[in-house]
This record gives structure tokens, sequence and C-alpha cells, in this order.
């Protein structure tokens, strides 16, 4: 078996980034993408929001719109690490029934073009590595309208590629492969709650006091959320302890909407560039307590500096 | 604490099982007096073990039982005291001199008698004598002890006997997990290895794959039964085989 169309002679994943201007310009694109994939019978997918879905769905052929699998958008890309285990696990469900390519057009949700795009730009970066080991040709669709230039900036750094109307495909000379992209840690901006004083701070706690003092700050926010907070703080701390260098710092803020927690140790932070997006099965270096943490909050930043390594744990609105 | 205040209201009910560990001879003979106190007024039979103790209150120190014979010996004067119009065998044991793993492993043997009949055990230990780190592996097979930094206590279910976890599940109590597991040696029923987690605060990742690891060694599956909802999600999460969660 072969793949078909422009990755027909990639070997792994062909990751591709789409801009468009106008919904003319991005059906340009995608109706002959999506074509293409339902005529070689490869499973062909679309994970779009609502309204561009419908969009998708009216501009299809009757023949073609059968053939294509669309996903809701919104829950996939909730958060990254969980957008990578779900298609991993659909990607690798395909590969085991045969597929020789799998096509996907997906699209991360406008909010997160906002205070945790940082996250959604390593996402970006890590699934050249993450997705490499399947036959998979995806698009990444992006609307230059109302996406911050920061985000575009990122969006270039991300992929290799990128697919225009005219079925041109372009190297983008900006592309970084991910363990360079990924070690470089941008400095990310504070949440503004911080420039407030915590409401608590801890200096070397056990991990269970850490957790303890969750409930404490916990505005009201649905349990869920806060519970899964205190695995993700629980699994940083632990991590802090085990692998960074004290003394460590547990400092947690509240407003109405949400909890901010950070945690900073004396050392250099993960080793690893994929760390918290990949999922792990090494417990002894922190990096499945990580990948956790990742599954496990609304969002996470890195951050180093001469002081330290810093993780800061959001749950309920990050924005 | 176990059935705290209710021996007297359900005679052939639980008992208590606690791990006192003391500072010195002042802080022992205090607490078993507290102990038989409370034994003597709820119409218990009272009974005072170890080498070399004092009479406390009148009640005069015999020695252990031989090892082996140890659970039926006691299941016997439990008994006895029961047909002798007692509500319950109240004991004080100062098992300094016998902690060791086998010990442990005895330890979960009475707790699952205790569980389900009126033996009511304070087992005392000397702090200064016995190890930190053993004297820790003895109070987490305990439902009720006073020893810090022990995380999680691996007990019987009051009624039941059932295997159950208190406490807190984490990183610094992964290992302590295992051999207080192994000590426990619980049963393995139609394949499955039941926990009952109800009283469970918290269980981390760690915590489950090594729960799942040791129901898996011995070709089974552990049923976590806990109402927290951490613990659904992780193991779907992680995906192990060895282990699935029941709400409760």
């Amino acid at each position: 078996m072969t793949r078909s169309g422009a990755a027909a002679d990639h070997v792994g994943y062909f990751h591709e980034a789409v801009y468009y201007d106008t919904d003319d310009e991005l059906l340009a694109v995608l109706v002959p993408f999506l074509s293409g994939g339902v005529d070689e019978k490869e499973p062909t997918v679309v994970s779009l929001g609502p309204e561009k879905a419908s969009l998708v769905r009216r501009a299809l052929p009757a023949g073609v719109l059968g053939g294509v699998t669309f996903m809701t958008g919104g829950s996939v890309y909730a958060r990254p690490a969980a957008a990578i285990r779900a298609y991993r696990e659909l990607l690798a469900g395909y590969v085991a029934s045969g597929a020789a390519q799998i096509r996907i057009v997906g699209e991360i949700p406008r909010p997160s073009f906002g205070a945790t795009w940082h996250w959604w730009a390593r996402y970006e970066s890590a699934i050249n590595h993450a997705y490499d080991e399947f036959p998979l040709w995806s698009l990444c669709a992006y609307d230059s309208r109302i996406t911050p230039s920061a985000v575009l900036a990122d969006v270039a750094r991300t992929h290799p590629r990128s697919l225009h109307a005219d079925g041109s495909h372009r190297p983008s000379s900006a592309y970084a492969v991910p363990s360079s992209f990924l070690a470089s840690w941008p400095p990310v901006p504070p949440d503004v709650l911080q420039t407030g004083p915590p409401l608590i701070t801890l200096v070397d706690p056990t991990a269970s006091r850490a957790r303890g003092a969750v409930s404490l700050v916990d505005p009201g926010l649905p349990a869920d959320e806060v519970d899964e907070l205190v695995v993700a703080v629980s699994e940083v701390v632990t991590n802090a302890l085990r692998h960074g260098l004290p003394p460590v710092r547990v400092c947690y803020w509240a407003g109405p909407d949400r909890i901010v927690v950070s945690v900073t140790d004396g050392g250099t932070g993960p080793r690893d560039p994929f760390a918290g997006l990949v999922p792990s099965r090494d417990s002894a270096t922190g990096g499945l307590g990580l990948w956790i943490t990742h599954q496990s909050c609304n969002y996470v930043a890195f951050s180093r500096d001469e002081s330290g390594f810093t993780m800061r744990l959001t749950a309920g609105n990050p924005l | 604490m176990r059935a705290a205040g209710a021996p007297v209201a359900r005679p052939f009910g639980a008992g208590r099982h606690v791990c006192w560990a003391y500072a010195d001879r002042a802080e022992f003979v205090a607490v078993a007096r507290r102990f038989f106190a409370e034994g003597r007024a709820a119409g218990g039979a009272l009974r005072l073990v170890g080498g070399g103790l004092p009479d406390i209150d009148g009640i005069r120190c015999s020695s252990f039982p031989d090892p082996a014979a140890e659970l039926s010996t006691w299941a016997a004067a439990t008994e006895a005291a029961l047909a002798d119009g007692y509500t319950g065998l109240w004991v004080v044991g100062d098992a300094t001199p016998l902690a060791s793993p086998a010990f442990a492993a005895y330890e979960h043997q009475i707790d699952r008698f205790i569980a389900r009949h009126p033996l009511f055990g304070l087992c005392a230990y000397d702090r200064r004598v016995v190890d930190p780190a053993a004297l820790a592996d003895l109070a987490c097979l305990h439902p009720t002890h006073n020893v810090p930094g022990v995380p999680f206590r691996l007990h019987a279910e009051e009624g039941t006997g059932h295997l159950a976890i208190s406490g807190e599940l984490d990183s610094t109590g992964t290992a302590a997990l295992a051999r207080a597991l192994d000590r426990a040696a619980p049963a393995v029923v139609d394949g499955e290895l039941v926990v009952e987690a109800g009283s469970l605060d918290f269980v981390d990742h760690r915590s489950l794959l090594q729960l799942a690891s040791y129901a898996r060694d011995r070709g089974a599956t552990a049923v976590l039964r806990t109402p927290l909802p951490a613990a659904a999600r992780l193991v779907e999460l992680l995906r192990v085989p060895g282990i699935r969660v029941e709400a409760s």
C-alpha cells in the first residue's frame, strides 16, 4: 500500500499549515484535500469547530461527505496532552485497520490564541515527533484575520510546510525541529493574579501539605476541576522534591474563576523537551507525573530563570 | 477509631486495633491505663502481655503467646471472655521485642480478626528501640496509630474483614505500600483483589501502578472501591492492566 497525494513519498508525519483569509480560500484547500482522501479510501477526518465544520459539510460533494469522519473540534482541542493522546489512539486504530495514510484537517479554537497559546505552540511542535510514527498527512488551519502575529510566527516555526489555495506546498524557512523549538522556553507572561501577593506560600512542603492548601484557596470552582488541580500539584511538588533542587517554593493565588499555583525549585527543570506532552511510561524520571499534570490542568506554563525552574498550574478559566 | 464508644451497644461487633509508639515507660503505662479504664467501663476483660512489665492497675503481665499460635490463642481468649460474661477482650501488649516483618504479617492477621470480633488490642512499641522504618511499617497495618509521617493505613474493614486502605497514597508511601501488601497477603477471590478505599483521601498514579502490579503478579485484577474521582480518571489515563476502579 502506498500513500497518495503530496505526501506520497513521505515517511511519517506530513505536517502542513494552512493560512486563509476567507472561507473560500479555506475551502479551496480543504475540498481537494478531503476529496482526495475519500477517493483513495484513506481515513479522512475533519476536526473543526461547529461553524467551520458546517461550512465544509455544505461544500463537499455528496459522494465525498459520506466518507469523511467529523470530530467535534472543541473537545479534541481542550488540552494539548489530551489532544495528542486522542489523536495517537485514533491513528493507531486506523493503522491497525490497514490504512496506508490518514488525512486530518484540524483547527485549534480561537480562545487558545490568548493566554494559553504557549502550550499550544509546544503542541504544534511536539506533534512533529509524536505523530511521526504514523502515515499521517494533516492540515492545521489558521485564519489570518483573527490569529495574532506572534501566534502566526510560532505556526511558521512549528510547521515544516504550508499548503495554499493554488495547490502549492511551500517549505517554512522559519521551521525549527521540535527538540530546538521546545528547548527554547521563551518567557511566559505571568497570570494577572500574580501581580498581587500569593494567598499562601509554602517552602519545602510535603506533597500532602501542598495538596491540602489547594482547597484553602478554592473560590468555589467545580469539584472536578479542583480535584484535577490537586492531582497536578501533587505530581509537580513530588517531582520538584525528587528531581529539582531545594528550596521548593509553592505559591497559591485565586480569583473568582480560577486558581493558580506556581511551583519553583532551584533546578533547571525537565531535560526532555517533550516533557508533559508525550506520555512517558518512565515514572522514575517524573515524566509520567508531568504528563498527568498536563492532562489535569487547564493551563500549564514552564519558565526558567536564574533563580530556578517554575511550573505554573491553572484550574478554572486561564484566560 | 474503630467502633469508638460503641462496644457496649455492640458487644459482638468489631473491636479496635491501635498501634502506639511510646517514648518511655511512663508514657506506656499512662496509655495502657487509659485503655484499660475504657475497657473496664465497657465491661471488657483485661489482659496485659509483654516481657518484664510491672502490674498495671492490678493487672498481671503475662508473656506473649507462642507466635505460631498467636491468632488462635487470642480468638479463643476472646471467646472465653464472652463466655464469662464480658463484652469483649481488651489487650495491651508491649510488642517491642517482637517487631519484625513476620510480626507485621501477624498484625494484619489479627486485624482481620479484630474487624469482626470484640477484641481490642493496643500494640505498643518503644520508639527508642524499634527502627523508625520498621515502626512505620508496623503502624501502617493498624487502622489507628500515633506514628507521624505514615501516610496510609492498610487494614481490615470493620464488619467484613475485607482489605481496606485509608489515608493518602502518594509517592512517600509507594514502597511502604508494596511491603504492606506483601505482609498482608490479601486473598484473591475469583481473580479479583478487592480493596475497600471508602476512606482513602488521595491516590496518585504511582500507587495505582503499584496496586496493579501487585495484583498482576498474582494473576488478579485489583478492584479499588473508592469515591475519589481522580482514581477512576487516572486509571483511565494510565490504561494499565491489573486494576479497575469502582465508585463507592
